[in-house]
C-alpha cells in the first residue's frame, strides 16, 4: 500500500494513526502537492494507494500519545526531518525520508524509548541526517538573511532547500520585534509576514523585488566597504569560504564573496580552480 | 571625513584581531528593545580569507601613542588616521543589525592620549548603543591595557565579552616589541575581570535587574611567529589562562608582517598558517579532550608536528595505550582515539547501551575510520591493516604506503 499525505506534521500524525489502525506497513509514502502534481497520478495507476485526509482531532490525539512514547530529541528530529524535504525529493517512494520517519516512529512506538539509543539503526540514521540538513540550513540562514528597508518594513528574500521559513520567523520575531518584516521564500512562493505583534505564513509571489531607496543603497555600500576592508589579503582562502558558505547562499547577499576586489568571480575563469 | 572613509580605515585596522565569536551570552529581547543574544553565536558571512564575520569589528580610532613594533597602527607608521565619534559607531551598528548583517559590535581602539581617555570613549559608544538605541545584541569590547578598574567595571556592565590582548607570550618579547606595554599593565585588568566574575558567581541571590558583568567571559589573543617563542611556552601560557584566569578562549593569530623592523620577520614572510592551525588543534585538546600541555609538547620536543595533528602524534607516541575496545573504554579514553571527536565519543557511549558496536557501525556514528581503525577493536576484533609503527606514521601523514615498502631492502 502506498500512502499519500500532504507533507505537514498533522498529515504525518494522521498517517501514523491510519497505519496503526490498519495494522499495515506502507510500501511507500508520497507527498501530495496540490493539483497538477503528476507523480501522484502516476503512482495511483501502478499501485494501490490510500490518500490520507487531514483531521485535526486525530492529529492532535496521535501527537499527544507520541509525545509520551518518544523523547523530545526524536520529536524535534522528526519535525526537522519533515521540513528537510524539498518538493523535488525524487527518491523512490519506498526509500524516502518520509518512509524512514515512519519506520523510526513505529519502531520506537512499539519497542519503547530504549530503542532510540540505537544510533546505528539505518532508518534512524536517515532521519538524523535529514534533521541535520534542516538544522544546518536553518543555522546558515540565521546569518545570511539580508533585510532591506522598504519604507519602514524590512524585507528579505531567500531560497532555502529545506522549509525553514517558520523556524526563521520564530527567530526574527524574538529578535526584531519592533518593526514589521517579511521573509519571502521565493522557491516555495510563500512568506512569513510580521506586523510587530505576530507572524503568519502566507502565499506570496511578487512580480519583482521592491527597489532600494537612496538611503538603503548607502547603507548597503557601507556594508560592502566593511566586508572588503575586514578581509586579510595575505591569507586568502576561497576554499574555506565556500566550505562555510556554499555558493547557493550568495545570491541574496549584499556583499560579494569570492573576489577581494568586490567583483563576482566568474566560475569559468577563476584562476584558483 | 565621512563615515564611509572612516569605516574603510578603521575596519582595515581592526582586522588583525582574529576573535569574532558572538557566543556565550543568552539574553531574551524585552519589550521596546532591539535584538537578543543567541547563545551559540551566529556567523553572518565569510570573507575571502575564509574567516567568519559575526560582529562589526572596528576600531574607534587608529590614532595611537604607543609604538608597538608588530602593530600596523604604531605611532611611527605613516598611515591615514581616523576616529569615529561614539554616536557614529552606535548608529552604524544599529543600521547593520536591523538588516541582519551582524550579530553585534566588536569595538577596540588605538590608544589616544591615555588609556583612560580611550576607555571613556569606548564606554560612551557602548552606552549610546545600550541605553539610547536600547540595543540588546552582542557586544565585545577590548579593555585598554593600563585602564583604571572603575572604567573596566563600567564597561563590563554594558558588554557581553571583554578581552585584553597579551599578544606576546613572554615578558622578554614584550619588552622587545612593545616597550610601552608591560606584563603588569596587561594582567592587571585581566585579573580584575577574573575577580569580578568570581565574585558574581558566588553571589547567592544575584540582583534580578542589575546587568551582569561580562556574561560571556573574557578572552585574549597571542601573536604567533613574530618572536622565537616555542609552541611549548605558548601552550603552557594558554593552559594557565584557561585554568587560573578562567578565560573562555585564547586566540592565536599568525603574524603578518606589516612593518619593516629589525626584531621582526621580513615583510615578505608568509604568515605561519599551519602553525596557527596546529596550535588551535592543541588548544582544543586542552579544553575539550582532557589533555595537558605536557602530553602534547615537552622540553625535548617543544614544537608541534607539522605533518601530524597533535592528537595523532600523541597516539603514535603512546601506542601502549591502544588498542581500545570501543564497547568498553570509558568516555575519557574514547576521546583520545584519533578520528573520534567529542560528538562521536558521546554517540558511542549512547549507542553501545542498546547493542554491541561493530566496525561498520562506527562510521555512521561519525567516527573517521581512516584514522581510528588503527587504534581500536570491537569486541576484540581489530581492523587496522598496517603492520609497523613507521608505516602507520607514513599512512597517517598522508604519504603513500605502497606494497613495495614490504620488500626487505626498502630503506623505510
Amino acid at each position: 500500500m502506498i500512502y499519500v499525505y500532504d507533507g505537514t506534521w498533522d498529515g504525518l500524525m494522521c498517517l501514523v494513526h491510519r497505519t496503526a489502525r490498519d495494522q499495515s506497513v506502507p510500501e511507500g509514502i508520497v507527498r501530495r502537492y496540490g493539483e497538477g502534481d503528476t507523480r501522484q497520478a502516476r503512482q495511483e495507476i501502478l499501485f494501490k494507494t490510500t490518500i490520507i485526509e487531514n483531521d485535526a482531532k486525530v492529529a492532535e490525539a496521535t501527537a499527544a500519545v507520541l509525545k509520551k512514547r518518544v523523547s523530545r530529541q526524536l520529536l524535534s528530529d522528526a519535525w526537522f526531518a519533515l521540513l528537510s524535504c524539498d518538493r523535488g525529493d525524487d527518491r523512490h517512494f519506498s526509500s524516502s525520508v518520509d518512509m524512514a520517519l515512519w519506520h523510526t516512529l513505529e519502531r520506537v512506538w512499539t519497542l519503547g524509548k530504549r530503542a532510540e539509543a540505537d544510533l546505528s539503526d539505518e532508518y534512524a540514521h536517515v532521519v538524523r541526517k535529514a534533521a541535520l540538513r534542516t538544522g544546518g540550513e536553518y543555522n546558515k540562514y540565521l546569518g545570511v538573511v539580508r533585510f532591506k528597508d522598504v519604507g519602514g518594513i524590512f524585507y528579505a528574500e531567500l531560497e532555502p532547500d529545506c522549509d525553514v521559513l517558520a523556524l526563521l520567523a520564530d527567530h526574527f520575531g524574538a529578535r526584531l520585534p519592533d518593526r514589521g518584516w517579511v521573509l519571502h521564500d521565493l522557491r516555495r512562493k510563500k512568506a512569513a509576514v510580521y506586523d510587530t505583534k505576530k507572524w503568519i505564513v502566507t502565499d506570496m509571489d511578487l512580480p519583482r523585488a521592491p527597489s532600494d531607496t537612496k538611503e538603503e543603497r548607502e547603507i548597503q555600500e557601507l556594508w560592502r566597504e566593511f566586508y572588503r576592508s575586514t578581509t586579510t589579503g595575505q591569507r586568502l582562502n576561497y576554499k574555506t569560504q565556500r566550505g562555510h558558505m556554499p555558493k547557493k547562499y550568495w545570491k541574496h547577499l549584499v556583499e560579494t564573496p569570492g573576489s577581494l576586489s568586490g567583483h563576482r568571480v566568474n566560475e569559468n575563469h577563476n584562476p584558483l580552480l | 571625513m565621512d563615515v564611509m572613509g572612516k569605516l574603510s580605515i578603521l575596519a582595515d585596522a581592526a582586522k588583525y584581531d582574529v576573535s569574532c565569536s558572538s557566543s556565550g551570552s543568552k539574553r531574551a529581547n524585552r519589550p521596546g528593545e532591539i535584538g537578543n543574544a543567541y547563545f551559540a553565536g551566529i556567523c553572518h558571512t565569510w570573507t575571502d580569507d575564509g574567516r567568519c564575520v559575526s560582529l562589526l569589528k572596528i576600531l574607534l580610532s587608529n590614532d595611537c601613542v604607543y609604538d608597538c613594533a608588530y602593530c600596523v597602527n604604531r605611532r611611527s607608521n605613516h598611515r591615514p588616521r581616523a576616529t569615529f565619534t561614539p554616536r557614529e559607531v552606535a548608529d552604524l551598528t544599529i543600521d547593520f543589525y536591523r538588516r541582519n548583517y551582524i550579530e553585534g559590535l566588536f569595538l577596540s581602539s588605538g590608544i589616544r592620549r591615555s588609556p583612560d581617555d580611550t576607555m571613556i570613549d569606548l564606554i560612551r559608544a557602548v552606552f549610546i548603543l545600550r541605553k539610547e538605541h536600547r540595543f540588546n545584541g552582542y557586544i565585545h569590547a577590548k579593555t585598554i591595557p593600563g585602564a583604571s578598574s572603575e572604567l573596566i567595571e563600567q564597561l563590563g556592565r554594558l558588554v557581553d565579552r571583554m578581552s585584553v590582548n597579551i599578544e606576546l607570550p613572554t615578558e622578554r618579547s614584550l619588552g622587545l616589541l612593545a616597550p610601552q606595554k608591560t606584563k603588569k599593565s596587561i594582567f592587571t585588568p585581566m585579573n580584575f575581570i577574573r575577580g569580578r566574575l568570581e565574585e558574581q558567581a558566588e553571589e547567592k541571590r544575584p540582583a534580578l535587574r542589575a546587568p551582569r558583568f561580562v556574561p560571556a567571559g573574557q578572552t585574549t589573543q597571542l601573536i604567533i611567529g613574530a618572536t622565537p617563542d616555542t609552541d611549548l611556552s605558548i601552550l603552557r601560557l594558554s593552559e594557565g589562562l584557561y585554568g587560573k584566569f578562567g578565560l573562555k578562549r585564547v586566540y592565536y593569530s599568525a603574524y603578518m608582517p606589516v612593518n619593516e623592523e629589525r626584531n621582526l620577520p621580513a615583510l615578505a614572510t608568509a604568515p605561519p598558517l599551519l602553525r596557527e592551525h596546529r596550535l588551535y588543534q592543541a588548544d582544543w585538546l586542552l579544553r575539550y579532550y582532557g589533555f595537558t600541555t605536557g602530553e602534547i609538547v615537552d622540553d625535548s620536543a617543544p614544537s608541534l608536528d607539522d605533518v601530524l595533528d597533535p592528537k595523532t602524534a600523541w597516539a603514535l607516541r603512546n601506542m601502549n595505550f591502544f588498542p581500545l575496545d570501543v564497547n568498553k573504554a570509558d568516555y575519557e579514553k574514547l576521546l583520545r582515539i584519533p578520528g573520534v571527536g567529542v560528538r562521536s565519543a558521546k554517540r558511542i557511549v549512547v549507542a553501545r547501551r542498546s547493542r554491541r558496536l561493530r566496525h561498520e557501525d562506527l562510521k555512521r556514528l561519525g567516527v573517521v575510520m581512516k584514522r581510528a581503525a588503527h587504534f581500536i577493536t570491537c569486541d576484540g576484533r581489530a581492523e587496522g591493516m598496517i603492520s609497523s609503527l613507521e608505516r602507520l606514521r607514513r599512512f597517517l601523514s598522508g604519504k603513500p604506503v605502497s606494497q613495495q615498502l614490504l620488500l626487505p631492502f626498502d630503506p623505510v
